[in-house]
């Protein structure tokens, strides 16, 4: 693979008369910037890297609104897509140029708001859920539905993050709802209301969720799917869960800003991105889960991201968010302020 | 993503201030200009280190009720998440502030969950190598609070201390406590001159530092700055001059931007600077909580130091 890689890459870069600087936007440390993978990538094509940082998806915007022409990659997540698409921030993807494209999962490569306005704006590059994870202490065998968080049995001994959106989304899943369309907010509220007294404490970083469980506070509770992988690697007693009822998923895509004056070489980075040998490496380090179902095959059969997260019955699941109105984001922080006085 | 925070271990109370033109005598009824409700207390720092970039968990008690609807309203503003499920039959407390034509502050305060911490609520309260945790003298001082602290603060916390103008009056066994985990002090004038005795802010900065691994004291001198003392290196770190229109909360901005800039991995002189710069802006607008952003902080540093 590795061979064929840096023909591959050779000769794309053959394409270019001359080497050229490729400036990325990207959240820090999310994969792009890896010193080895920028080391490999300029030896194999000449292209240099140059990276800026985002801090939030507002700001991201801002950068390319403000600065046209001064990117040539940048990570967006696919809830965001469609509007950037539409304020005519990116270009078409022409996957004809990026040969490790055939491997992407059709499921993501087909993704509704990668396709924004009737072409892909975006490679799909990395995934996860939020779902919720166990401590295998108490569940032998890891539950299938997420009615676990409700369970008297467990009561004190459950958590979830302090956040609005995410509480609601989660109830809405329980109560058979799609989560970018919730059309029974009282059933929301009512399942809301019955958790309440099950939880805790709000957990508000790893540590926190991962000390919590490795002292034995908490029997199941709220998780992110890197976060499980991380932690079970630590050798923490948890089991992660994609329940019968479905997960929050998250999509970001590798995207060219319609200002990139170098294109091909955009093209020639997103395909060393989506690369199986990259991905296997970076993997080992903590990776998101793949949208390559090739990167995801290569990976070691005990790999989170192959065991847990390489099944295509998993994907399919999952309910990938797409964004939320301020509308919507209000009445459900407003729900949240109301259940968490209400104690 | 996971990264630092801050975890704030010092209640948020609401501050009720009325601007009048003299506090009255008993039996008297002053003559109101204007009124707000506010959180204030330890919520002014979180926002300071909220708007420079920073997570931010409040792991002090958040209790039930209107004054607590204000302070849960405006944590969820800010975007600060809480740790633990609120109190219930407990309100949040209040304090009334009266600020005079002079602008000269009178308050009378009251606690309420604000202080309460029991040794199962500092139970969560689980700090990361990266963290920060932020404690300030009011909640050495409260009764319900006072007691559960002492018990749970040792050595190594990534702790920066904030005495407050309580200093004087928190018993000397817990302030010792405190003074012993903190990793840093942040205190103004008069407060490093109540914990050490000594009037002179540059030596009570190297006084407050002797001793603190890894850490030091910062002692903050209004517009002229402040005195970083760290690594047995005292350095004048200037003021950045302004007009200021309320200095109210200006305290605060400074240690939530000290801290701030710390979990982003700058040197204590580069926080020092920038928290300088974020007092002084904060300063601009009326208000406990208006400081500004790390961009806003940044740039004014920059221009600040295109000018000289």
């Amino acid at each position: 693979m590795k061979r064929l890689l840096l023909t591959t890459a050779a000769v794309l870069a053959g394409s270019s008369a001359f080497a050229e600087e490729i400036r990325v936007l990207n959240w820090q440390g999310y994969g792009t910037d890896i010193d080895w993978a920028l080391a490999a990538y300029t030896e194999a094509t000449g292209n240099t890297v140059v990276h800026e940082y985002f801090t939030s998806e507002q700001e991201m915007m801002t950068k390319l609104r403000t600065n046209p022409g001064a990117y040539d990659v940048v990570l967006v997540n696919s809830a965001f897509t469609a509007q950037m698409q539409a304020e005519g921030l990116l270009a078409a993807i022409d996957a004809s140029k990026i040969p490790n494209f055939k491997d992407i999962d059709p499921a993501f490569a087909g993704n509704e708001d990668l396709n924004a306005g009737g072409a892909l704006h975006g490679v799909p590059w990395t995934w996860g859920l939020t779902s919720f994870a166990v401590n295998t202490g108490d569940f032998a065998t890891p539950p299938t539905s997420i009615s676990v968080l409700w369970d008297p049995a467990y009561k004190g001994r459950i958590s979830i993050r302090d956040d609005g959106l995410e509480a609601v989304q989660l109830a809405a899943l329980a109560t058979g709802q799609n989560i970018n369309a919730i059309t029974d907010l009282d059933a929301v509220k009512a399942k809301l209301t019955e958790l309440m007294p099950q939880i805790s404490t709000y957990w508000g970083s790893e540590n926190d969720w991962n000390q919590y469980m490795a002292a034995g506070d908490l029997a199941a509770a709220s998780y992110w799917s890197g976060s499980a992988a991380r932690a079970i690697s630590k050798g923490l007693p948890v089991a992660f869960v994609v329940p019968d009822e479905g997960a929050i998923g998250w999509l970001d895509g590798l995207s060219v800003p319609a200002t990139s004056t170098k294109q091909d070489a955009a093209y020639t980075f997103i395909d060393w991105m989506i690369d199986p040998d990259f991905y296997v490496k970076w993997d080992a380090e903590g990776a998101p889960a793949t949208s390559n179902m090739a990167a995801a095959a290569a990976l070691p059969e005990t790999s989170f991201n192959r065991s847990v997260l390489g099944d295509p019955a998993v994907v399919a699941k999952v309910q990938f968010m797409k964004p939320v109105s301020d509308d919507d984001r209000a009445k459900y922080l407003a729900l949240w302020q109301e259940l968490k006085a209400a104690q | 993503m996971t990264g630092a925070r801050l975890i704030q271990l010092s209640g948020v109370i609401v501050d009720m201030i009325y601007w009048i033109d003299a506090v009255p005598v008993a039996g008297a009824e002053a003559t109101v200009h204007r009124h707000a409700l506010a959180a204030g207390g330890g919520f002014n720092a979180m926002v300071a280190a909220r708007r420079a970039g920073l997570p931010v968990t409040y792991a002090a008690s958040l209790g039930t009720g209107p004054f607590a609807d204000i302070a849960a309203r405006a944590l969820a503003d800010e975007g600060i998440s809480i740790l633990r499920p609120q109190k219930a039959h407990l309100d949040q407390g209040c304090c009334t502030v009266l600020i005079d034509a002079q602008g000269e502050r009178s308050f009378i305060a009251a606690e309420g969950a604000d202080g309460v911490l029991t040794d199962a609520d500092l139970a969560l309260v689980r700090p990361a190598p990266e963290d920060w945790l932020l404690l300030s003298g009011y909640a050495l001082g409260y009764e319900n609070s006072r007691e559960a602290l002492s018990r749970w603060l040792r050595p190594g916390l990534p702790l920066v201390f904030d005495p407050s103008p309580l200093v004087g009056a928190i018993a000397a066994e817990t302030l010792a406590s405190a003074l012993a985990a903190a990793r840093w002090i942040s205190a103004n004038q008069v407060e490093a001159a109540t914990l050490t005795g000594v009037s002179d802010a540059a030596e009570a900065a190297q006084r407050l530092a002797d001793g603190r691994t890894g850490g030091g004291a910062v002692v903050r001198d209004g517009a002229n700055g402040c005195y970083l003392a760290f690594e047995d290196q005292l350095t004048h770190v200037a003021g950045h001059p302004v007009c200021p229109v309320d200095t109210n909360g200006a305290g605060d901005a400074h240690i939530g931007a000290f801290i701030a800039s710390l979990a982003f991995g700058d040197d204590p002189l580069t926080a020092a600077r920038i928290a300088n710069v974020t007092a002084a802006l904060s300063t601009l607008k009326e208000g406990p909580s208006t400081a500004p952003t790390r961009e806003e902080a940044l740039s004014a540093l920059l221009a600040a130091a295109s000018v000289t």
